[in-house]
């Protein structure tokens, strides 16, 4: 056989197969994106948007600068 | 419930805490360079409230605000708001039930005129009145990417109440009574709203496709 054939029909068998797996991968996907319902989706979207760790850092800072609160038995025997 | 006795507990732990430590909210180990003085009150008790119900908080604020910076600016003044007022907290409710309604009627001021677009639309039942038996297909969603926008454009179609309600439901602590308590109906009503709200929103949200 040709070789020069032979390495054509190797690629082209190589390209059919990476094809195959993508539209497969794109089916999985399209199934794995399949909700059930309204709640599902939802929670789905919740898990897509977790809290960015700046929000942390920034509430660390804010309880920081706090005053510390009189504590409960003060409170009790001062009024 | 356990947080009910939060701040007598979390005294007896400021008492034999350290005056400095790496606190952090979410208990992560901060860099040197990024250290604060310890909250010494709450400490460890509040930084549990913040690892388990900010996700929840943070994703109501996000979608009843419709933008990210909004949202992360609200998580923080939510926590900040019961960080301050944790000894208000009366245990009558769930902490997250509390949490939200902190949330609520912050997102509400941000919003200013919530109230008056509050009310019952008709308009959002019109629509899946005529969308027939689709309503009740899964939901089929190709392009992750473009799902937040999507989402947040589909309940931005919906009256206020059924885009809180809807939004509430998805969390899966949270029963119809708690949404009820939260929102001022019972629980029969929650649940007819919401049946109602869904329909709506997989309609639109087809549509949208």
């Amino acid at each position: 056989m040709n070789p020069e054939f032979s390495k054509l029909r190797q690629e082209q068998r190589s390209e059919a197969e990476q094809s195959h797996e993508q539209i497969q991968g794109e089916q999985s996907q399209a199934k794995a994106n399949e909700f059930a319902n309204v709640d599902d989706l939802l929670r789905f979207d919740s898990d897509q948007n977790p809290v960015p760790p700046e929000v942390a850092d920034r509430l660390n800072r804010s309880m920081a600068a706090e005053p510390k609160p009189r504590s409960w038995f003060k409170k009790l025997f001062s009024s | 419930m356990q947080a009910a006795a939060m701040p007598k507990k979390a005294e007896q732990q400021a008492e034999s805490a350290p005056e400095e430590s790496n606190f952090s909210p979410v208990g992560g180990i901060q860099e040197p360079s990024e250290r604060v003085a310890r909250p010494e009150w709450v400490s460890g008790e509040f930084g549990k409230i913040y690892e388990e119900h900010s996700q929840c908080i943070y994703y109501l604020a996000l979608r009843l605000l419709g933008d990210p910076t909004q949202a992360q600016d609200a998580t923080h003044d939510v926590f900040l708001k019961a960080y301050r007022k944790m000894d208000q907290f009366r245990g009558e409710a769930g902490i997250r039930t509390w949490l939200y309604r902190i949330t609520i009627n912050h997102c509400q001021n941000l919003q200013g005129s919530w109230h008056a677009r509050h009310m019952f639309s008709n308009a959002d039942d019109a629509i899946w009145e005529t969308a027939g038996t689709m309503a009740d297909d899964p939901l089929r969603v190709l392009e992750t990417k473009e799902l937040g926008q999507r989402i947040q454009q589909t309940l931005e179609k919906l009256s206020e109440e059924y885009r809180l309600l809807l939004l509430l439901v998805a969390d899966q602590e949270m029963s119809y009574e708690e949404i009820g308590h939260l929102t001022e109906q019972s629980a029969d009503a929650v649940r007819g709203k919401l049946h109602r709200a869904r329909k709506s929103f997989a309609a639109i949200f087809r549509k949208s496709a």
